[in-house]
């Protein structure tokens, strides 16, 4: 099935809400976030979309929102899907699916560690990467450390050498 | 006839003057053998430990030890190169700093592998080297060589639990558990031979041997189980779960270190040949040879004797070393079952054979 | 009267002879039985994400060498596949068949990577060197194409790096010889060294032991985990990335894809045995049929590319790997993430691992192949 079958097979099952095609990436639908999981659920076990296989779960951080994307696939019919779900800063939760696929399991808890968003009903969000005491998120744009220092370079008064240019 | 009266005699065809007699008394006889048999096991352990890296190189398609040792002969032959390598890594344990880890339990921790050690040399008491060549030829030689053995199970729980490490402890118990349980399929493979003997003594098995014909004849599956059960003795692999698994880095032996190491390594060297030794005396004949007899000259003999017997020993042993480099090894609760479900019926059925062989050369 | 029992944890720690890399296990132990099992990652994390947003695309490549280290090849694919994809840049022919034969050779040399350590953990320490020596040989190979033995930073936009060696003389050609004729010759002398390992371990009664019915995995729980790979191809699911949404020439190519139905670990075992066989027929094909010509687009050092998002997926040996590219339009990925198969195969250990005995784990782990610079990133 293409991407607007897809779409129109979703929107006949769930007539209120509001799913998008997304412009950027060819294979998304952008969905609103308090929906996720009914319609994810629904991708799972309707046998004409049977998305059993969850790929990846990931996320963009735009500055002022983060976007989550789900890929699905199906194993009997071939073809792909991604869900993409857009969280402003201020709202960074959604609920989580782990209770559909338990491949989610991980990758949930990777997204929460790195950009911070909180998966409610999780069963075990932790950080994954990171060491469990660390402090913010480090896939953000704005993600500053007390360990980064600039790399030298010819524009730097911090260089000494002065030596080359740098691409960082 | 043992060593110490060969001794003797060559002390006496050679022509002591009366003033040296006390030469031959026996506690100097004893301090002889005694330096004799632990130079053999030395050298034979030093070169069990080379020959064993460089049948496993050869394996492999590698080339093993090849720089320590004569130079010449390092560059004229792979299979002759680095003959000194385990002399090297020998004196490299001896100078290795003794570190003993804070809580051990003290005496157990010290006494473990010096008895490990000594359970090995206590074998070589009834092992016959040759024709009149053994420590003392004990009329209960197999029962007494099993006896021993056993101490090693007892050093190896010492080890274990004086460590003070749940690695060490978990290793050295599952080694107890193996031993304890491929002894008695050992026991009853070698009561074959013994039955068909008719004496438990190690010399009267070779001579009986030497009057008819190698045990191995009838006793073929109780020879099978003895190689088997004397790779489990040695916790050899593949049977070499308690030390070689990776979760328990070495077993029993993690916290050992240095010259302590280096006893519980020997050990393992020198109970493959006692295993190997036994094997070949009980089934393999011994030193006896067909055409042995024809020889005249006794001294000649005993040398001809000797070597017979180590050619066969070391048959043994690189069967046990290509056995070991080409196996993996088996899982702890596999090992428990083979040994008692498939390896003792095995044994048993061996000695049904052997007593039915006897019964019917009684009647001929 | 019952016996009372206590439970104990051991951990299986990063620095560990056999855990494929830093991974942690916290294991829970009743007696010998695991009872629980928790792996802890996050040793080997080196921001490799975040350093694609800091480089050009052109940079980065070297970096995806060290997101797998043993197929490096297949790493660098699946970033340069998603950046062609959003840019728009379509590799030569004789760069996209050169492609293929190294990821393909690469492949060859991860699993006799994996036989030889799988052997190597469960004692039998001899095919560890027969394999390592076949993979030698490939390592000569891929030395003389790009200089590298390990991490290959082969692979660019629009092609390969260099073009293939005229000739090659290495210690087992016997002399200065072509270096199609050189692949030829250790792909025919490579599968009797193969069938030498297989005879030695496949059917040995040891082996099977340690490995049938161990580590079973049902279908659902493996689809539902998101498992790919040969780990899901043991339990009876025919998906190889290669055949099911092609991409460079594999469409072109004819290969099967071994299949098997128990999901136990000698399925896994036996599957990677018969990729490597069929890794042999694809570089026959693609020796035979090679074009001439360039072997790289011209392009620029810096391409900017515009805004745009890509998943793109091959097939690793490990399973499905997959890079989400992010592009808003400047010389640097805005987000890459890589969808690694290990990550997701390292998450069903648990399940596996509940009721084994502690010797099994190691079996289990090594039947999985997991490698820890691709979990970690």
């Amino acid at each position: 099935m293409t991407r607007s079958e897809i779409l129109k097979a979703l929107g006949d099952k769930f007539p209120g809400v509001e799913i998008k095609e997304d412009d950027t990436n060819p294979e998304a639908l952008i969905v609103p976030a308090d929906n996720l999981v009914e319609l994810a659920s629904h991708l799972k076990d309707d046998p004409a979309l049977s998305f059993k296989y969850n790929m990846v779960i990931t996320a963009a951080d735009w500055v002022e929102h983060v976007d989550v994307i789900y890929y699905f696939m199906s194993y009997e019919h071939g073809h792909t899907v991604a869900l993409k779900v857009q969280l402003p800063n201020e709202r960074m939760k959604v609920h989580t699916l782990a209770g559909v696929w338990r491949s989610a399991n991980w990758f949930e808890r990777e997204v929460y560690d790195l950009f911070g968003v909180i998966f409610e009903g999780h069963p075990d969000l932790r950080r994954i990467m990171m060491p469990a005491d660390w402090d913010g998120h480090p896939l953000r744009k704005g993600y500053q450390h007390p360990n980064f220092v600039p790399l030298p370079g010819k524009d730097n008064p911090a260089s000494k050498t002065g030596m080359g240019h740098h691409t960082i | 006839m043992g060593i110490a009266d060969r001794i003797r005699n060559l002390f006496d065809s050679a022509g002591l003057p009366p003033a040296l007699d006390w030469v031959k008394s026996d506690i100097v006889m004893m301090l002889v053998v005694l330096v004799l048999v632990i130079g053999f096991i030395s050298v034979s352990v030093l070169f069990l430990i080379w020959l064993e890296r460089k049948v496993s190189a050869r394996i492999q398609r590698r080339m093993g030890p090849m720089l320590a040792g004569i130079p010449w002969l390092n560059a004229k032959s792979m299979w002759l190169g680095g003959i000194f390598q385990t002399a090297a890594d020998a004196i490299k344990l001896l100078i290795k700093e003794d570190l003993t880890p804070a809580e051990v339990d003290k005496l157990v921790y010290f006494l473990a592998p010096m008895l490990v050690f000594t359970a090995s040399l206590m074998s070589y008491v009834v092992i016959p080297f040759g024709d009149g060549l053994s420590v003392t030829d004990l009329n209960v030689g197999v029962v007494y060589l099993l006896a021993v053995s056993s101490i090693a199970v007892l050093a190896i729980m010492m080890a274990g639990w004086g460590s003070n490490s749940k690695y060490s402890l978990l290793g050295g118990l599952r080694s107890v558990a193996q031993m304890i349980s491929y002894e008695i399929p050992m026991i009853f493979a070698l009561l074959g031979p013994v039955l068909m003997a008719g004496s438990l003594s190690m010399q009267d098995i070779v001579k009986a041997q030497a009057a008819s014909h190698w045990f191995i004849i009838p006793n073929i599956i109780g020879f099978i189980v003895f190689i088997i059960a004397g790779t489990a003795e040695t916790n050899r692999p593949p049977f070499d779960l308690p030390e070689g698994e990776s979760e328990l880095v070495a077993g029993f032996v993690t916290e050992y270190s240095g010259m302590k190491f280096a006893m519980f390594f020997l050990a393992e060297f020198s109970n493959l040949f006692v295993v190997s030794a036994v094997a070949t005396t009980l089934f393999l004949g011994g030193w006896a040879f067909p055409g042995l007899d024809a020889i005249a000259d006794p001294a000649i003999r005993t040398l001809v004797s000797f070597l017979v017997f180590l050619v066969k020993t070391y048959v043994i042993i690189l069967l046990l070393m290509w056995i070991r480099w080409t196996f993996p090894r088996l899982r702890v609760d596999q090992l428990m079952h083979f040994g008692w479900k498939t390896l003792l019926p095995f044994a048993f059925l061996n000695l049904l054979i052997a007593a039915i062989w006897v019964m019917v050369s009684v009647r001929m | 009267m019952t016996l009372k029992t206590e439970e104990f944890y051991i951990n299986m720690g990063p620095q560990h002879p056999s855990m494929h890399g830093v991974l942690r296990l916290l294991v829970k132990l009743d007696g010998e039985y695991i009872v629980d099992c928790e792996p802890v990652i996050g040793y080997l994390h080196r921001s490799i994400e975040k350093m694609a947003e800091g480089k050009h695309f052109g940079q980065f490549i070297p970096v995806t060498d060290r997101l797998d280290y043993v197929t490096s090849m297949s790493a660098n694919y699946v970033f340069v596949l998603a950046v062609e994809r959003l840019a728009d840049i379509v590799p030569t022919p004789r760069g996209d068949y050169i492609r293929v034969l190294m990821v393909e050779l690469n492949r060859i040399a991860s699993h006799l990577l994996w036989f030889g350590t799988n052997t190597l953990e469960l004692g039998a320490t001899t095919p560890f060197l027969y394999a390592f020596q076949e993979r030698e040989k490939i390592l000569d190979m891929f030395e003389a194409t790009c200089g590298q033995r390990l991490t290959y930073n082969y692979l660019r936009l629009g092609g390969v790096a260099y073009d293939l060696p005229k000739t090659v003389s290495f210690a087992w050609t016997d002399g200065v010889m072509p270096f199609e004729k050189a692949c030829e010759k250790f792909l025919n002398e490579m599968i009797p060294v193969l069938d030498m390992c297989e005879e030695l371990v496949s059917e040995n009664a040891i082996f099977l032991k340690r490995t049938r019915g161990v580590g079973v995995l049902p279908r659902d729980l493996a689809v539902d985990a998101g498992c790919s790979g040969p780990v899901i191809r043991a339990c009876g699911v025919k998906y190889d990335v290669r055949k099911a949404v092609p991409y460079s020439i594999y469409s072109e190519l004819d290969f099967d894809i071994p299949t098997r139905e128990n999901g136990d670990s000698w399925d896994r075992y036996k599957i990677r045995m018969d990729e490597i066989r069929e890794s042999t027929k694809i570089c026959h094909q693609v020796l035979a049929k090679m074009p001439k010509g360039a072997f790289k687009q011209v392009l620029p050092n810096r391409i900017w590319v515009p805004p745009g998002e890509v998943y793109s997926r091959i097939e690793n040996s490990r399973g499905d790997m997959g890079t989400y590219l992010v592009a808003d339009g400047s010389e640097k990925s805005y987000r890459c993430k890589f969808r690694t198969p290990s990550f997701s195969n390292l998450c069903v250990m648990p399940y596996l691992l509940k009721g084994a005995l502690v010797a099994d784990l190691i079996a289990i782990g090594a039947s999985l192949d997991f490698v820890l610079p691709e979990i970690d990133r």
